[in-house]
């Protein structure tokens, strides 16, 4: 009976331990659309796009469409993909948009308008929760953590 | 204008409006009476004085632009900045520029010198580590720090690096110069890490009335107009250079500029440099900077009996550290201690500088 009780305890523990990280922790894909012919990306290659330093993929146009400050999923891609704080990122862009050099990725508020915004855009590449992609889409890179 | 920059990203997908800002708001004093003399060509620490002032360093800069179709927009720039009594708003910048594909650009307008490694952020101190410029180096540079002119952009991208190469043509004029058919070419490289650079231009200075040469006693005593028609109104070749690397890894950063400006005739042609290492705990950065100016050309002056006192011979050290408190936003103190071995004995001036540089 006591190791009954003890392996529900267990159980509870890990559910609860599992739900709060499915949670707190997203599983991030990069995605294109369908129509793109952007397959798979490399790791430097989507940190270099969401930097503005790579325009092209394939010899074709490539734009990166960014989630706003405050969101979860920018927090977790910035952190582990570009590998860079909040203030350097600040600065980074700060130098490049103060002299002509650049602008950065367009932000939208969450998953969904991310995906609005990509759909029907072969050149068009964001990052969102796994959960979120639909066969409308295509996944070209997972965010490792 | 928080709320305007919000409404325009709303405005559109294609972003029509963006609006960028940036600001600095500074205290600075001077620590003792010594004063710098004129040679030095260093501004900042004369605009200082012993009581505290909140505004001799103050800038605010807003950034419009506005995307005419999707390869071209108008940018304009709106900087107001502070001196010992006013503070003044100017537009800075206009230009058009034209991407005509991922690797060329062109701009045409009013726009920033490119000459040296920061002279096209000169006002965003947010984007460098110190609470202002390099002084030895940078204060040359600020009355020529907008000019008009035509500018092509070439970005080439390696597998894991970029090079981007420039040339513009404009003219320059300052206070006490015009420098007219100007040209300039810089080249970088950079990878995640690394950023070098190097950078030449060449213009016709032409000497303006209220040039500071004109009325300099040491010029004057020397008669210089009659007896070697050293100033003329004629152009004398101008030249430019700038080394410069840049390393930030995360945690360890890294700034090193040299530059060179030459002027024909008795103008000081001069060497200046600083090097700069700092190191970042969490939101802490703080870092050591040593910097130095020296004329290289003083044996014409004295071929020309021109006193010593236009020489220049400075340097500077420097201790500051930044802290990024909230996001785009950070606060920086900096002590500094200019050192001018010319004309005479050592001249000391310390400065402190506390401030907080944001952008939005």
């Amino acid at each position: 009976m006591e190791f009954v009780k003890r392996w529900a305890l267990h159980k509870i523990f890990i559910g609860v331990i599992v739900g709060w990280s499915s949670t707190v922790y997203a599983d991030l894909v990069v995605i294109v659309d369908q129509s793109s012919t952007f397959e798979h990306v490399a790791s430097d290659d989507v940190k270099r796009i969401f930097l503005g330093k790579k325009k092209t993929l394939k010899g074709l146009p490539v734009i990166p469409i960014d989630q706003r400050e405050g969101s979860r999923h920018r927090d977790i891609f910035y952190e582990t993909v570009v590998k860079m704080s909040d203030a350097q990122i600040k600065s980074y862009w700060s130098r490049l948009i103060f002299t002509g050099k650049g602008q950065a990725p367009q932000a939208v508020a969450n998953d969904g308008e991310v995906k609005a915004m990509i759909k029907d855009n072969p050149n068009m590449i964001g990052y969102v929760d796994e959960s979120e992609v639909d066969n409308q889409f295509r996944i070209v890179y997972r965010v490792d953590r | 204008m928080f709320i305007l920059a919000s409404t325009a990203s709303h405005a559109s997908e294609w972003d029509k409006l963006r609006i960028d800002g940036f600001a600095n708001l500074n205290a600075a004093q001077k620590l003792n009476r010594e004063e710098l003399s004129d040679n030095t060509a260093i501004n900042s620490p004369e605009k200082f004085d012993q009581d505290v002032n909140f505004i001799v360093l103050s800038t605010l800069g807003i950034q419009l632009s506005a995307s005419l179709t999707e390869k071209s927009r108008l940018v304009s720039q709106l900087v107001g900045k502070g001196d010992e009594e006013h503070f003044d708003i100017a537009a800075d910048w206009v230009y058009y520029q034209h991407e005509m594909s991922p690797q060329w650009s062109f701009k045409f307008g009013r726009m920033r010198t490119p000459f040296f490694l920061l002279s096209e952020y000169l006002d965003v101190t947010y984007a460098v580590p110190w609470a202002d410029m390099p002084d030895e180096v940078y204060d040359i540079l600020e009355p020529f720090a907008n000019y008009e002119a035509a500018d092509l952009t070439y970005r080439y991208e390696l597998s894991e690096s970029t090079i981007t190469l420039q040339t513009q043509y404009g003219r320059l004029i300052g206070d006490t110069w015009d420098i007219q058919e100007t040209v300039s070419f810089n080249a970088q490289w950079s990878d995640e890490y690394w950023t070098l650079r190097a950078g030449i231009a060449r213009g016709s200075a032409v000497i303006l009335e209220d040039n500071a040469l004109l009325s300099n006693p040491a010029v004057i005593n020397a008669n210089i107009y009659e007896k070697h028609h050293v100033i003329e109104n004629k152009g004398y070749e101008a030249m430019f250079y700038s080394l410069a690397t840049h390393f930030d890894d995360g945690q360890w950063l890294g700034i090193a500029e040299w530059t060179r400006l030459t002027v024909e005739g008795i103008t000081v042609d001069q060497d200046a440099y600083y090097v700069t290492l700092g190191r970042r705990w969490g939101n802490w950065t703080p870092h050591l900077t040593y910097g130095d100016a020296k004329s290289q050309d003083d044996k014409i002056r004295r071929r020309n009996n021109i006193a010593r006192r236009i020489d220049v011979d400075l340097y500077r050290w420097a201790i500051g550290v930044r802290w990024d408190f909230e996001s785009g936003t950070a606060l920086k103190a900096q002590y500094e201690e200019f050192i001018n071995q010319k004309p005479s004995d050592d001249e000391r001036v310390r400065t402190v500088i506390v401030g907080i540089n944001a952008v939005f």
